[in-house]
């Protein structure tokens, strides 16, 4: 008769190990969308340094940008304050002086509050169209009911 | 018994021309035929009692009137004592040039963006969405004229390439420098490359004004019959591969039939090259591509990839996703099954709006006016406007010039696309 007890039994089931760090968290997405294969590999460090160059030529120029002046001389004279005599910075300071010829043209200045008053008024006519459940005492204004 | 009443008479009443559905259609068109008829002949009538009243008469004569005027880039001869009729000529094949080159390179780049756009590679596929949506989203001409500003900001201007003696005495070298041992100089004005020229030339031939390079021809010539030759040549290696298994060797005997005859006619013409060289004030010599001309072709090409690498995205996005799955059961690898088997089927799906791409692009071509590239718009549709002040003319003769290439261009690449459309039994 042989003995058939084993010599070992585990008694209680294993922990669950954490997975191979390659397979999990940032390293397996690294792995699985930027570095999958010698074309990927290259395409990612060609794609990195493309954004590096971008980002290089074009960040230092939206840095020093300037809002607070009122002319292109003084846009230039704060740039190199707050960068150096070489840097460059953007002159959004024309927006701000400028902004109301965007917007309004020509249109004489005291009399800016007609188009607003046309442009609110433009949500009020296409409300009906866009609300459709809205309560009716408020479509006061809706030509045909 | 009941019988059915008699039929209705099939007389005939005027009130059933409104009120009768078969007739009432008819009815409906010819009134707003005639409306139509009425307006064009109310245009016409006016332009003519127009032109009568300022004691102008419609006619094409000004074509051969001498033009007076110079252009800064002509690809066929022309001078400012030459016809209207030529300026008109050297403006079409400005405008050809830059839609033809632009229609060849958008395809090529929108179909890379297009298909690294779909790339796995997380980060390629934002920088190519990134991309487009810059590109398309961003009218055509600011493009235009940004690229133009880069190009004429950032690069030296001639006199930066003079060497002067007291620079070599001083050991100094000149501010810029010209590219590809001295063959390709960029300054702020054009690219000047080498100009091919031919020391045995065979002349040109033509009818009066319109002579085309002999020389250009034979080579294209060569180019094509050898090409010819040696797809009977793979396609018979191809034969005997399916008829024994084996394949022969070709790869050099393709190199030697697309190389040799070319190599050995350009020997024979002669070929040497131009190359530009620094005068007093600026390059002489050479070929001088200005940078209008580059910047348009720029702007073009990056604006109209931008859509062709959506178009060629739908078109992959077509085929449904079974079919790369077939393949890739089949043992094929990821490029062969894009070659093979989802472009060929995708291709049925991208031709038809890339038709309209292009056709976009050649019409785009006349925004060259703002950087001063003389194409049609500017010479026909600009000065020779200006000087002559026939406006209706002109702009007609721009019209049906622009719908001429618009319609051959449509008709050979629908011929194309039935060519690899699915065929349907």
């Amino acid at each position: 008769m042989t003995d058939t007890s084993p010599v070992f039994v585990r008694t209680e089931i294993l922990p669950q190990q954490e997975p191979p760090l390659a397979e999990k968290g940032a390293v397996k997405w690294l792995r699985e969308n930027l570095f999958s294969g010698w074309i990927n590999t290259a395409l990612t460090l060609a794609g990195i340094w493309l954004v590096y160059v971008l980002l290089v030529a074009s960040l230092p120029w939206w840095l020093n940008s300037v809002w607070d002046v009122n002319s292109l001389g003084e846009c230039r004279a704060e740039v190199a304050v707050k960068a150096g005599p070489e840097a460059t910075g953007a002159c959004w300071a024309m927006v701000r002086v400028w902004w109301h010829l965007f917007v309004f043209g020509f249109y004489p200045r005291s009399e800016y509050w007609r188009p607003v008053l046309a442009f609110a008024l433009l949500f009020v006519a296409i409300a009906p169209v866009l609300f459709q459940a809205l309560p009716r005492r408020m479509m006061w204004h809706r030509l045909c009911p | 018994m009941a019988y059915a009443g008699e039929a209705p008479k099939p007389g005939f009443r005027l009130g059933m021309l409104i009120y009768d559905t078969r007739y009432r259609s008819l009815t409906i068109q010819l009134i707003v035929l005639v409306l139509f008829a009425f307006g064009l002949s109310w245009l016409i009538n006016n332009v003519i009692v127009n032109l009568a009243a300022k004691d102008r008469t419609f006619d094409y004569g000004f074509l051969w009137n001498r033009a007076g005027y110079d252009i800064n880039q002509t690809l066929i001869p022309y001078t400012n004592d030459s016809t209207h009729g030529r300026a008109l000529f050297v403006g079409l094949v400005n405008t050809l040039v830059v839609a033809a080159l632009g229609c060849f390179l958008a395809t090529i780049l929108g179909v890379i963006i297009g298909v690294l756009r779909l790339s796995k590679n997380w980060l390629i596929g934002r920088v190519m969405t990134v991309y487009v949506e810059v590109f398309r989203n961003i009218p055509l001409l600011l493009w235009i004229l940004l690229s133009f500003v880069i190009l004429t900001e950032t690069t030296p201007s001639p006199k930066d390439f003079r060497v002067t003696d007291e620079m070599v005495a001083a050991g100094q070298a000149p501010a810029a420098r010209m590219f590809l041992n001295d063959s390709v100089a960029i300054t702020n004005r054009g690219m000047n490359v080498p100009a091919p020229l031919f020391t045995r030339s065979l002349g040109t031939a033509g009818i009066g004004e319109f002579q085309i390079s002999l020389n250009f021809l034979a080579i294209f010539a060569v180019i094509g019959a050898s090409a010819i030759v040696n797809r009977r040549m793979v396609r018979r290696a191809r034969a005997i591969q399916e008829d024994t298994g084996v394949r022969p060797v070709t790869w050099w005997k393709s190199l030697a039939l697309l190389f040799v005859p070319v190599i050995a006619l350009m020997l024979a013409l002669g070929f040497h090259l131009e190359y530009p060289r620094m005068t007093r004030f600026n390059f002489s010599g050479g070929i001088e591509v200005l940078h209008s001309f580059t910047a348009l072709l720029v702007a073009l090409v990056l604006y109209t990839a931008a859509f062709i690498a959506e178009i060629v995205r739908a078109g992959i996005l077509a085929i449904p996703r079974g079919q790369t799955e077939a393949a890739f059961a089949l043992g094929l690898r990821p490029g062969r099954t894009m070659n093979l088997i989802i472009l060929p089927q995708a291709l049925r799906v991208i031709i038809p709006p890339l038709i309209s791409q292009y056709l976009n692009l050649t019409k785009n071509t006349s925004l060259a006016i703002a950087v001063s590239y003389m194409d049609l718009k500017g010479t026909l549709g600009g000065i020779t406007l200006f000087q002559t002040g026939k406006e209706l003319e002109c702009m007609l003769l721009m019209m049906l010039i622009y719908l001429t290439i618009s319609l051959m261009t449509s008709s050979v690449l629908n011929i194309y696309n039935s060519s690899v459309k699915l065929k349907e039994r």
